[in-house]
């Protein structure tokens, strides 16, 4: 049981390490345009699933089966922001391509993924 | 992020116009609506009588409505024969999704009191210890035009030009509200606070008229009761004549064993069943949701002609022929 906190405390402890490399190369501004570009692109990829899924709704028996797969796209959708956030970062700070963007990429979209799982499962609870 | 994005250019236009024109397939409206199947919800959850455990096996069935159209809804829609495509009426394009509800609550609560009061005259011919007494209190309004904004879906019509609802039954109070133009006294209930208003209005010849429920007051009823069904987002009359029998078996105490019984039909307080919209997608709710016995509309048999189910299928035209059937399918 011990080695395995122990590689957990380990794992947060490279993540934090690399979270400050990373803030030291980046700036306001450019983690704006960032955050913003990753937003519109990662609707922009997500938009059309979504919206057939909606459409589909009419089909009265399929309601569970398509509500659960929404739920499944908004948990993928922290990963695909995440991904298109740090290369949008790495475009506007070549120096980030020296740094491990995996561990903060992988650490930041499961913890948000996780976070809309708990709130999706809450209201589908609610609606079936 | 320009840099990024001209790194992908080839790939960027060569996929934009695929992508607007299926964005546009999903998001575009058209001016029709759709009609699918939908489920049902147990009568036993919208009404409450003190004292008695109410019949767990009637059931209303609701249809989904979706409007406007998207162009992919219609493809999804032409696949089977399950639902179906109407256009959009003038008085549906000028009625938003808030008032859609309204009106849909409207015509459930004005369904619910006279389900209570048929119910309740039909037991009493049995045990007359179940009584009720009410007086007719004017319209609901369920539809008015968008433009006429003093009017509310909801406010209740006392007086019309001047004829006041007490010296009117609900059949000449409705034939007097067919006018189209007047000066209307409604009655307007906001958060438990009671206010009266004269609201006058003339309709355009190509505006729709407007549309009343009627609203009876039930002064008392032995044993009493509640209504837990009108917090419930379900709304519409259709319900009307099985919700009138699932009161009546529970009132009675009727046992008529372990049969799931559903049904359509909306109850006006001569008895007569009323016709309803959807009865196609309402059959395949039905069959769907594995019902043993379904009660409709009796003029809505050639509406169904073509179509086979597994259920015993009772239509009927007065709430008596519904209370007669059921007992014989209970023996």
């Amino acid at each position: 049981m011990k080695p395995s906190i122990d590689t957990i405390f380990q794992f947060f402890y490279r993540y934090k390490k690399l979270l400050k490399l990373i803030e030291k190369q980046i700036t306001m501004h450019s983690v704006v345009k960032s955050v913003l570009g990753a937003l519109l692109l990662s609707i922009f990829v997500l938009g059309l699933p979504v919206l057939v899924i909606v459409n589909m709704f009419i089909i009265a028996k399929l309601t569970l089966f398509l509500a659960i797969l929404l739920v499944l796209i908004v948990m993928a959708w922290p990963f695909l922001y995440y991904a298109f956030y740090y290369a949008l970062l790495k475009n506007y700070h070549d120096k980030l391509n020296e740094i491990n963007t995996k561990i903060p990429y992988m650490v930041e979209s499961t913890i948000i993924s996780l976070v809309l799982m708990v709130i999706g499962i809450i209201v589908l609870s609610v609606i079936f | 992020m320009l840099t990024l994005l001209k790194r992908f250019k080839k790939l960027i236009i060569v996929l934009i116009f695929p992508y607007l024109y299926v964005l546009f397939l999903l998001i575009a409206p058209t001016n029709q609506q759709i009609l699918a199947p939908g489920g049902l919800t147990p009568v036993q959850e919208t009404v409450a009588i003190e004292g008695i455990t109410m019949s767990s096996q009637f059931h209303t069935i609701y249809v989904y409505n979706y409007y406007p159209m998207t162009p992919f809804q219609g493809f999804l829609a032409s696949l089977g024969d399950r639902m179906d495509i109407y256009p959009l009426s003038i008085r549906d394009k000028d009625t938003s999704w808030r008032d859609e509800y309204l009106s849909g609550q409207v015509s459930k609560l004005s369904s619910l009191q006279i389900s209570v009061i048929k119910a309740y005259e039909l037991a009493n011919l049995e045990d007359n210890e179940i009584s009720v007494t009410y007086h007719f209190e004017g319209l609901m309004i369920s539809y008015r035009p968008s433009r006429i904004k003093d009017l509310r879906i909801g406010d209740i019509v006392l007086s019309i030009n001047g004829e006041n609802y007490s010296d009117h039954d609900e059949m000449s109070f409705s034939e007097l509200a067919k006018v189209r133009e007047a000066t209307l006294l409604i009655k307007r209930v906001t958060d438990e606070e009671v206010t009266y208003h004269e609201i006058s209005y003339s309709l355009d010849d190509d505006e729709p008229s407007l549309r009343f429920y009627p609203n009876y007051v039930i002064d008392q009823a032995s044993p009493s009761f509640t209504l837990p069904g009108l917090d419930s987002v379900v709304g519409g009359p259709s319900g009307g004549m099985i919700q009138t029998l699932s009161i009546y078996v529970s009132l009675l105490k009727l046992n008529i064993g372990d049969i799931k019984i559903a049904g359509t039909g909306t109850i006006l307080m001569s008895g007569n069943v009323g016709l309803i919209g959807g009865i196609r997608q309402k059959i395949y709710t039905a069959i769907d949701e594995d019902v043993d016995l379904f009660f409709i509309p009796k003029a809505h048999l050639e509406d169904i002609d073509d179509m086979s189910y597994p259920f015993d299928l009772i239509a009927v035209e007065t709430i008596e022929q519904a209370v007669n059937a059921l007992y014989e399918a209970i023996n």
